[in-house]
């Protein structure tokens, strides 16, 4: 085991070297240069002579090797250099919104075990059963909703109409039951649906046929043997869900001003902030990479059937 | 076997710990931060929002918000009402040649950290201003400066090189001429590279800032005019207009004084009629659809007039803008400096004329066509705008149905801003959403720029057969020492360009502002300041 995990954390270098080149390359390719869109945004009218000189100071004059090189000396010291939008240091700007996004994500988790667990064990346990059917109409309704809607309804029910809880920002504790709810919702309706499917089919097999043959009391076998087997695709896809949440939620971000990585990477790509999507994009690689390895090892822990081999 | 299992499961614990490792830190440093936050009445403070964070609020350079940096810093000349006037130069004299300008700086201003605001001071900050005049290239008032001098405490001088005209409004503009204390430059004196805190001489001073959450900002005591009633200023970011609304239903914040234009008509409607104060600015800028006048169909003069006149302003006031916009017929409204002139050509609604110029041109309707065609050519324009901007899509398809009323096509091409500022740069348009520059630098810093190729006012212009001597004459009259002179070739200017149907003016640009009922006083400036002084809360 310790051997396989060293062996996926080493191949993260060469991952890593491609993801920076690719990222590098296409912000390049984008329609409209850093320097118009820096000019721009500060409400310069881009000349000749204003071009010019704005792509001197942010480096973009030089050749694009050594550019490169420039930034991945900096990137491999996690030092991502300046934002050209902000003019402020990458590394804790963006460090700031991921852990912003973190904790809305943790918040979603919470949501997502909480209601969804429920909600399969509930469905699988007595199917087509009026709970079952109302927990489909339930997933269906929550994967179909838009979440700007759902986000929209929660503002007008729980902060206009109610004046409980506060309609934006990141303040308190309270400021995050509606985002992380909204969040959740589309989440919660599959995995309530994988997690009730995989324990029916588990269910039937057979090593739960032979602990009720062994006599085992009906607790152990569902808790020893069918949610047990059940878990590995929930844990597949939840581990999947993490990457896509904390690559941030614009619409949610938007709709709640939450200052997370989605407003942060759409702004940065309007503003063709070169360096703050560059360090995105390796930042969001490097955790989808670690998000992955803990999914395979948290498979493997379940299941001994699953081995890895170094 | 049983061994591994639990260090793998281990290991899987400490790494999900380790990602989420700043969930703890964070609510540890909100619970620190909002202990420093005011904790002074409601009534103390006054809360706004704005789509965006306030920035870095460096005065001499373009990172911050315009409107912030206006609280915190001042010019020596001040825009209001659409005059320059006195600010922290209490007066000046400008020589017979127009090309020095001695500004008597106002008596005891200090900054917000109590040191003397003074010509040294003054002179420091053009310094490092001037340090950089390949960034500020786009401010001739910068380019022209030949010296800046420090006579004594209170006089400073500024010798041109050539009388530039539009110097003391260009002295009024928020960046990058505005002052800072020393305690705000950094230790090598070049505030380009970054500034060590935000200290300037207006009305107040930046006392909390969270990046992309809000900023606080205290009343200066030791400001020299006079004080805004409120002690606190705080300003949430809020990016969406339907955020914003529901923060204004809830009490949490008092107002939206919309220079960002985010707030939709029906939004402001649905406000006013839930029993909040409504406010509509005067126009602070012109919308207008420029017309490339190099290619294409619109390359014909007759194409073009005929465009202006089949458009109704009134009825997309109406429908568009829901009664909040009035039409324009001119390009810069009557109000502005040297704008107030008698145009030669004007373009009323008539669809009968309009379609009399194209068959005229040959643009003629087939039985059964619904557009005009020419030797198989159908008559069918582009209309470029930016994709997210609702109200331009809008517009476009009002558009589209006058035009089609006439026999034109107008086809839809909206796009992120990039790709629509390249279309502006390399003229790649047949009719483009412009606006001009707004009441601070209108009309002389647009007219200016229309010399630039990189401008889509420059490739609009680019097919007109005297672009080159309106250039000229641009390039003549900024430098023109007599008003009278001056006067006439703003007016010959402006009289091209409507002669040429460059440009479709369709109506004011205005600002728009909601506040909750017991909030007072507000007033409008410019595109880009947002007024405090005023305001006030209203007890009950």
């Amino acid at each position: 085991m310790g051997k396989y995990i060293i062996k996926r954390l080493l191949q993260l270098i060469p991952i890593l070297l491609v993801v920076s080149i690719l990222a590098f390359g296409l912000v390049r390719v984008l329609p409209g240069g850093a320097a118009v869109a820096y000019l721009t945004a500060r409400n310069i009218a881009p000349t000749k002579e204003s071009i010019a000189a704005a792509e001197e100071y942010l480096g973009l004059n030089q050749p694009l090797l050594t550019q490169y090189f420039i930034w991945l000396k900096g990137a491999a010291a996690f030092d991502f250099g300046v934002s050209y939008a902000s003019n402020k240091a990458i590394a804790p700007e963006i460090l700031g919104a991921l852990r912003n996004t973190m904790g809305l994500a943790a918040a979603a988790m919470v949501w997502l075990v909480l209601i969804s667990v429920p909600l399969g064990i509930f469905s699988a346990k007595k199917p087509n059963s009026a709970f079952d059917h109302f927990s489909r109409g339930f997933a269906f309704l929550g994967a179909s909703a838009p979440s700007f809607l759902v986000g929209f309804l929660l503002v007008l029910l729980f902060s206009v109409k109610l004046n409980l809880l506060p309609s934006f920002g990141k303040r308190n504790f309270a400021s995050y039951i509606m985002p992380s709810l909204t969040l959740a919702l589309g989440y919660i309706a599959s995995y309530s649906r994988i997690l009730r499917n995989s324990l029916l089919e588990n269910m039937r097999s057979t090593n739960v046929l032979y602990a009720r043959a062994r006599g085992l009391k009906e607790k152990r076998v569902f808790s020893a043997h069918t949610l047990r087997n059940s878990m590995i695709p929930v844990v597949t896809n939840f581990c999947l869900s993490v990457g896509g949440m904390l690559a941030g939620s614009v619409i949610v971000e938007d709709v709640f001003s939450w200052p997370g990585m989605g407003r942060l990477i759409i702004s940065s790509i309007e503003a063709r902030d070169y360096p703050m999507i560059q360090a995105y994009v390796v930042i969001m690689a490097l955790l989808y990479i670690t998000i992955n390895l803990v999914a395979d090892i948290l498979c493997a822990a379940i299941n001994p059937k699953i081995r890895y081999e170094a | 076997m049983k061994k591994k299992k639990l260090l793998s499961l281990i290991i899987a614990a400490v790494m999900l710990m380790l990602t989420f490792a700043g969930c703890g830190s964070q609510t540890s440093e909100q619970s620190g931060s909002s202990a420093e936050a005011p904790q002074d009445a409601k009534d103390d403070t006054l809360v706004m929002c704005y789509a965006d964070d306030i920035g870095i609020l460096n005065p001499h350079t373009y990172d911050g918000e315009m409107f912030a940096q206006d609280w915190v810093y001042e010019g020596l000349t001040a825009f209001s009402d659409n005059k320059v006037v006195p600010s922290l130069a209490e007066s000046w004299d400008i020589s017979e040649d127009g090309k020095v300008y001695t500004f008597h700086l106002r008596e005891g201003v200090v900054y917000s950290d109590g040191t003397p605001f003074n010509a040294a001071s003054a002179k420091k900050n053009f310094d490092a201003v001037l340090l950089h005049r390949d960034r500020h290239n786009w401010m001739e008032s910068l380019n022209q400066i030949a010296d800046v001098k420090a006579i004594d405490d209170k006089t400073l001088q500024i010798t041109l090189e050539n009388a530039y005209y539009p110097f003391l409004q260009e002295m009024t503009f928020i960046r990058p001429v505005r002052f800072c204390a020393d305690a705000t430059f950094p230790a090598s004196g070049d505030t380009a590279e970054g500034i060590e805190k935000p200290i300037g001489t207006g009305m107040w001073m930046l006392k909390e800032h969270k990046d992309g959450e809000y900023a606080v900002f205290e009343r200066n005591e030791k400001y020299w005019g006079k004080k805004p009633s409120f002690k606190y200023l705080k300003l949430e970011v809020i990016a969406d207009a339907t955020t914003a609304v529901s923060a204004l239903k809830t009490g949490e914040i008092d107002m939206i004084f919309d220079i960002g234009h985010i707030l939709t008509a029906d939004a402001f409607n649905e406000l006013k009629s839930a029993g909040f104060l409504t406010y509509i600015s005067g126009p602070q800028a012109t919308l207008a659809l420029a017309l490339n006048t190099k290619n294409g169909h619109t390359s014909d003069l007759k194409v073009r007039q005929a465009l202006l006149q089949a458009i109704d302003k009134d009825a997309i006031c109406k429908s568009v803008y829901d009664g909040l916009r009035s039409p324009m017929d001119r390009l810069f409204s009557t109000d502005l400096p040297y704008c107030d002139t008698k145009l030669n050509t004007t373009y009323d609604y008539n669809t009968k004329k309009a379609e009399a110029l194209l068959e005229e041109t040959g643009w003629l309707l087939d039985s059964g066509s619904k557009f005009r065609s020419k030797n198989g050519d159908t008559l069918s324009l582009e209309y470029c705008y930016i994709s997210t901007d609702t109200v331009s899509k809008t517009l476009g398809e009002v558009l589209q149905s006058m035009y089609a009323d006439i026999g034109v096509e107008i086809k839809l091409v909206g796009e992120e801003p990039n790709s629509f500022y390249d279309r502006q740069k390399s003229g790649e348009f047949d009719i483009i959403v412009s606006e001009t520059w707004g009441n601070q630098y209108d009309p002389h810093s647009m007219v200016a720029s229309f010399r630039e190729p990189s401008h889509a006012d420059y490739r609009a212009q680019e097919g007109i057969s005297n672009k080159a001597y309106l250039d000229d004459l641009i390039t003549k009259m900024l430098v023109e020492t007599d008003e009278t002179k001056r006067q006439e070739m703003y007016t010959e200017i402006f009289n091209i360009l409507q002669d040429n149907a460059v440009y479709i003016p369709v109506c004011g640009s205005t600002s728009l502002c909601v506040t909750a009922k017991d909030i007072t006083g507000v007033v409008f400036n410019t595109v880009s300041d947002i007024p405090t002084q005023s305001i006030t809360r209203t007890a009950g």
